[in-house]
């Protein structure tokens, strides 16, 4: 009998505690610790943020999922790793602290054979003074957020009603941030719900980000096959802002956010600021809050953990200049680098190094995309490391390793911009490989046949048709492990 | 001080795309298309 403990409930962890359990005999235990009570399909969150749709709708209670499939749930904090015990108790353990309302506070020990980390992102408003839902501005980040932003954007729409003029301010917290995508998205259903209500002519509404061109994305832009013809994400994205009157600060790092009002430093050195009635800025992401410990009660952190707080796993961590990265130096198996019985899966592992170029202001402010992590690599992640934790619990060391090296997989970003099942519309976009591969594909790094874009209702059927595919299989219902990640 | 970019030079698209980009029939066909690439594109990437 074994004990696996995962970390986490979000794409990665759920996915890999579902395919673990089914997996492995019920004799195994399968633990997962997460803080929330609640799955979250995160892609729409977008659309809680512009009320086409509530809370409810795009999450769901873990404790009955976990009950049915046999997968013991604890509600709580993971606050301490003890990969080799403690003096009191010497089988590798975890620390939490219970949020479950029933054990409120609570401090407990959990103890494991295997341990997967997959506990997300902390989203670091700190990073910015100002920035975030108890600062001046709004998020989409959790379903939460995106209620009160949603709250917030209503109220402006009624003053834009009323005739007023209003500055809408959609982009990125920090100059080290990512997940662009999902601020394009947010920026164009905003637009388009201010079209929806008659009040397009009044708003101005400006896309600020840390990326050098728009299209970008976090992973140095990329060329894909459109309409016969190979275009770039650059290209194919202003075209998109060019038409909807959407305009942009670029290569911007937002500094500070006061009430109404945000200062920002341009790569070039240029200082400036920009006033708005709302403003929904995203924050950079670090690893959560989790200490490591040796036998002894030694703080091991730093050697499990990069300083960006993310899990060293089995990738290249040497510093090297840009010209030097490779699609190589990005991890296969998700190993930690210390202990060969944890993982890292999804956004909590440590990414080698960017993939966009980072730049340095001639003020030493850094603007530099953090490589973005989507839903589709950190559930094939998930799952390859739930293979690989089944493969040594029924052979032993001798089991396969799978691996799901993010510069051998694509991903598929559906963009929304703008909800409807005939007026809504979607920039859907594939990119292969998703860690650009010079060596193995030219100049671009990706094959240009999987790497795509494609405007048009199309699409959003296909955001609708996901969102409704992705909650079934988080939900475990039937024959739910056919649906790929 | 704001620097904002326009893209005035930007392509944007023509009527008769305008009007594919919506047209049901049209979109029907390329909703298959899109389905057909990332299932493609899925199958390439699970080991």
């Amino acid at each position: 009998m074994s004990r696996t403990v995962i970390m986490g409930a979000g794409v990665a962890g759920h996915t890999a505690a579902l395919h673990l359990r089914r997996m492995i005999g019920r004799e195994h235990d399968v633990v997962v610790i997460a803080p929330n009570s609640t799955w979250n399909w995160i892609p729409s969150n977008i659309w809680v943020g512009v009320g086409q749709m509530d809370t409810a709708q795009v999450t769901f209670p873990l404790a009955p999922v976990y009950r049915r499939k046999g997968v013991e749930f604890h509600q709580a904090l993971a606050t301490e790793l003890h990969p080799e015990g403690s003096a009191d108790l010497p089988r590798p353990h975890v620390t939490v602290r219970y949020t479950d309302p029933a054990r409120q506070g609570e401090v407990g020990r959990i103890e494991y054979d295997y341990l997967i980390n997959a506990t997300g992102p902390k989203l670091n408003f700190a990073a910015t003074p100002g920035l975030g839902p108890e600062g001046n501005s709004w998020s989409v980040c959790t379903a939460g957020h995106a209620e009160e932003a949603n709250r917030a954007l209503q109220e402006v729409i009624g003053r834009l009603k009323r005739g007023e003029r209003q500055t809408l301010l959609i982009g990125m917290g920090n100059g080290t941030c990512t997940c662009q995508g999902a601020a394009f998205e947010y920026t164009f259903n905003v637009e388009h719900e201010l079209r929806r209500e008659g009040v397009r002519d009044n708003a101005d509404v400006i896309y600020i980000t840390n990326e050098s061109s728009l299209g970008d994305f976090g992973m140095d832009g990329m060329n894909f096959g459109h309409k016969g013809q190979v275009v770039s994400s650059q290209a194919f994205t202003e075209s998109i802002f060019r038409e909807r009157g959407v305009k942009a600060i670029m290569s911007a790092a937002v500094e500070r956010v006061d009430e109404g009002k945000v200062a920002y430093e341009q790569v070039d050195g240029t200082q400036g600021e920009q006033a708005f009635d709302f403003a929904m800025l995203l924050p950079p992401f670090r690893g959560v809050d989790l200490a490591a410990f040796d036998r002894d009660g030694n703080d091991i952190t730093a050697e499990v953990f990069a300083p960006n707080g993310f899990m060293k796993v089995d990738a290249d961590y040497t510093p090297k200049p840009y010209e030097e990265w490779k699609a190589s130096d990005w991890p296969k198996t998700y190993q930690s680098v210390k202990y060969d019985n944890v993982w890292a899966a999804g956004i909590a592992f440590a990414p080698p190094h960017a993939m966009s170029q980072p730049r340095t202001s001639p003020n030493g402010t850094v603007i530099a995309p953090a490589p973005p992590r989507t839903g589709m690599p950190s559930g094939v992640i998930g799952r390859a490391v739930a293979q690989t934790i089944a493969e040594r619990i029924k052979h032993g060391a001798q089991g396969k390793v799978h691996t799901a090296s993010m510069a051998e997989m694509g991903a598929a970003c559906i963009a929304a911009a703008g909800k409807g099942w005939r007026k809504g519309t979607a920039a859907a976009m594939t990119v292969f490989p998703i860690i650009p591969d010079k060596d193995k594909y030219g100049a671009s790094g990706r094959d240009t046949k999987e790497t795509y874009g494609e405007i048009g209702l199309s699409a959003h059927w296909m955001k609708v048709l996901l969102h409704y595919l992705f909650l079934y299989k988080a939900k475990a219902r039937p024959f739910w492990y056919l649906i790929p990640e | 001080m704001t620097n904002l970019s326009t893209f005035p030079d930007a392509p944007v698209p023509s009527a008769s795309e305008l009007r594919a980009r919506t047209n049901v029939l049209v979109q029907l066909w390329r909703f298959v298309v899109l389905n057909v690439k990332l299932i493609t594109m899925v199958t390439k990437g699970h080991h």
